[in-house]
């Protein structure tokens, strides 16, 4: 297992049953390590899509003049889905958890991983 | 130490959610024209408020309406009884709807003037102004359809253009919609960006054809009040929008 595979799985770990999908993806959408649990969540079809939202989210941001992109969340009647850039922006973490996640550990989780994840991806 | 003040520097809005944000156990006493109202503070909430014989909810709605006169604000003294439960920021809300029925009600000439929807519109321009209030940090709100066309925004920064807040993050939520529909993921209720400088939160109406946005500065905000105070003043939108 590799260096960034160890830590999506302790990410997995610290979110027990709310956890459902978490991928480090290229901005090409193509994952580079990670996956879901569910069989109704598709994370390859997630990563490409995510990373077309989170283009457009740079996008948008830059046009609005409101700064570079932290992350985003998306709320649904199932699912927390929260995306964000890692590094220098080349890559993005997506992470879908049910709504009965507590939110706020879920990003303060994010937070903790996300410097080490960058620094986990193969050169 | 007691703190006074004017109302028409600090409005009654404003002191009850410090206090309550702050979690403090205090007295506010305040006064305008031959009336006199004392509100006590307690763990985050409006625990109890008297004017005259009336006591409970109600006086705080009316101490809202209060716009001129003083305040004086006694900390450390509790509350001798407990007459209200609801969360301080309901009591907001539903103060704050009050005061639109009353503002906005038009009289018969006035009736005749304005069309139901013009009417409508100056309802949610009132509600936005309102939300200005509670949320920390705020710069700017709007009720925008998803055409990117907005109904209703307000501003309170220059900074912020709100026509291309609406603009850009409908395309964003468009985006957002398709992937979450094409995923199964469920039904989209909100889709927060959070940026270096800002916090642009995008809380849909149960219709889903409008949204209504909030953009408050990262440094002050508070997440957690802006997604509450998002989430009802989607509901009073909804309830406010024009047929």
């Amino acid at each position: 297992m590799t260096r960034l595979e160890q830590l999506l799985q302790e990410v997995r770990t610290a979110l027990g049953g709310d956890f459902i999908s978490t991928d480090v993806v290229g901005m090409d959408g193509i994952s580079i390590a990670g996956g879901s649990i569910s069989p109704d969540f598709d994370s390859t079809e997630a990563s490409a899509r995510f990373a077309m939202v989170m283009k457009l989210a740079a996008q948008v941001s830059n046009k609005i003049g409101i700064g570079a992109v932290d992350d985003l969340l998306v709320t649904t009647d199932k699912t927390f889905i929260l995306t964000r850039f890692l590094g220098d922006g080349t890559y993005y973490w997506g992470l879908a958890v049910s709504r009965n996640a507590v939110l706020g550990a879920v990003r303060v989780l994010m937070n903790e991983y996300a410097d080490q994840l960058w620094e986990a991806i193969p050169r | 130490m007691s703190v006074q003040g004017n109302l028409e520097d600090i409005t009654v809005a404003d002191l009850i959610q410090q206090n309550c944000q702050a979690r403090k156990t205090a007295r506010l006493v305040v006064r305008t024209g031959d009336k006199e109202a004392t509100l006590f503070f307690a763990e985050g909430h409006v625990a109890h408020a008297a004017l005259g014989d009336l006591q409970g909810e109600e006086v705080v709605y009316e101490v809202l309406e209060w716009t001129r006169g003083q305040f004086e604000l006694e900390p450390g003294i509790a509350a001798p009884l407990t007459t209200i439960q609801r969360p301080w920021t309901g009591l907001l809300l539903e103060g704050a709807r009050r005061i639109d029925e009353k503002r906005y009600q038009p009289s018969n000439e006035a009736s005749e003037l304005l069309t139901h929807s013009e009417v409508k519109e100056m309802e949610l321009d009132g509600i936005l102004k309102e939300a200005a209030d509670q949320v920390n940090g705020f710069l700017a709100a709007s009720v925008v359809g998803m055409d990117g066309i907005p109904l209703s925004q307000f501003t309170r920064s220059k900074k912020v253009d709100i026509e291309s807040v609406d603009a850009q993050m409908t395309l964003l939520i468009k985006l957002v919609s398709t992937s979450v529909d094409k995923l199964g993921a469920g039904v989209i209720e909100d889709v927060l960006l959070t940026t270096e400088s800002a916090y642009v939160l995008a809380h849909f109406l149960e219709n889903h054809e409008f949204y209504v946005i909030i953009v408050a500065d990262h440094r002050n905000a508070n997440l957690g009040n802006m997604r509450l105070i998002s989430r009802l003043l989607t509901e009073r939108v909804a309830k406010a929008m024009p047929k």
